[in-house]
């Protein structure tokens, strides 16, 4: 799959994950980018999400957004939040659209302590199974007690 | 007098709210990039800012029709939205950004420079969507939307205990927009909600009026999907 993440250790991991090779139809991990503070650069860093989700949907390839467990949970700065729960409301936007066509599309949500490799196995696990299509898949303990958007 | 900040009103849903805050006793200012904003706050005695929310100089008209008015915020409602729908195929980044600049950014925006302002124990209510939680055609405008459940989860934390911060997700709601809708779609989407009927702009407003009110004083954080049940249906 391709991969877009800004962390070394992270993106090699990721790099092994799902179907082999780089090339759109082989599918998309998107890491989103934490520490956001203006809006100039959230709107750069949607505007990626989606040019590489559309290159990668046309191809007919699979898309994973990973993101941390707790921008989605609300507890982190505002645009990062933003960003978080704009990805999950994107990727169940893009199943519904899809779903005639067998399109995948998911979030993986990771807690600070989970390691790279855990968050490279459940990329495996979701586009193996199209578990998770269109809702969030959460690594990690962060998200219990609380409620997810 | 309290004064609440309405963006988006000069029509529809926007509208509606300022018109139904006005029954609270509130002192309005509509926000609006629509000239039509003027003959809408005369018809309710508001203030009418004709600014766009996602260009500083708007956001600058606005606080000082805000300061016009001798007193601080009490409730800021952050409605105005815009769609530019589209399958993703054929989505186009210009209009990608141009509907989470407005949707998100300008929310994101003005509260940050109004919040404050706001008056201890004020409240901010974002207007989302239901289609936050997938449309088709709305890749840009569901993010946009999630984006902003995101904005006020977060920002419900940060300004807790002094602000409070929640969010409204209309679903389809009867408006100029939707009624060009056409019969056959219409009919479809309304036999999907359990209600079996269009939302009306007031039903959109009596959420927001009660999420600003102390009525909700115990309610940060949350989203309040209204939407005649088709969240679950």
């Amino acid at each position: 799959m391709r991969v877009r993440a800004d962390d070394p250790q992270l993106k090699e991991v990721l790099t092994g994950a799902g179907r082999a090779g780089k090339d759109p139809r082989d599918g998309l991990v998107f890491v989103a980018r934490t520490g956001l503070r203006e809006w100039a650069e959230t709107e750069d860093e949607l505007a990626q999400a989606f040019d590489m989700t559309r290159e990668t949907v046309a191809a007919g390839g699979a898309v994973v957004y990973v993101v941390r467990s707790a921008a989605l949970l609300g507890r982190t700065e505002p645009l990062d939040a933003a960003v978080a729960a704009g990805l999950l409301s994107g990727a169940r936007a893009l199943a519904l659209e899809r779903r005639k066509h067998n399109g995948y599309s998911t979030v993986v949500a990771v807690a600070d302590d989970v390691e790279p490799k855990s968050v490279a196995d459940a990329v495996d696990l979701l586009v193996a199974t199209r578990g998770a299509n269109g809702q969030a898949f959460v690594l990690g303990e962060e998200h219990l007690g609380a409620a997810l958007p | 007098m309290k004064i609440a900040v309405v963006t988006g009103a000069a029509r529809g849903i926007g509208f509606e709210i300022a018109r139904r805050l006005t029954k609270d006793g509130y002192r309005l200012v509509l926000v609006d990039v629509d000239p039509r904003v003027g003959d809408s706050a005369a018809s309710i005695d508001a203030t009418p800012v004709k600014a766009d929310i996602a260009d500083p100089e708007g956001r600058a008209q606005i606080r000082s029709a805000i300061r016009s008015e001798e007193g601080q915020p009490t409730l800021l409602v952050n409605n105005a939205g815009i769609t530019r729908d589209a399958l993703i195929g054929d989505m186009t980044e210009p209009n990608f950004r141009l509907v989470n600049r407005i949707n998100l950014g300008a929310t994101f925006e003005l509260t940050s420079e109004l919040a404050d302002e706001i008056v201890d124990g004020g409240a901010v209510v974002n207007i989302s969507s239901r289609a936050y939680l997938g449309n088709v055609g709305q890749f840009n405008y569901a993010i946009s939307k999630g984006g902003v459940v995101g904005l006020t989860r977060s920002l419900a934390l940060s300004h807790a205990p002094r602000l409070r911060v929640n969010a409204v997700a209309p679903g389809f709601i009867a408006t100029d927009m939707t009624d060009a809708v056409p019969a056959r779609v219409r009919d479809r989407i309304i036999s999907r909600i359990p209600l079996q009927r269009p939302g009306r702009p007031i039903d959109i407003a009596e959420a927001v009026a009660w999420l600003g009110s102390d009525q909700a004083a115990y309610v940060t954080g949350q989203v309040l999907p209204c939407c005649g049940g088709r969240s679950h249906g």
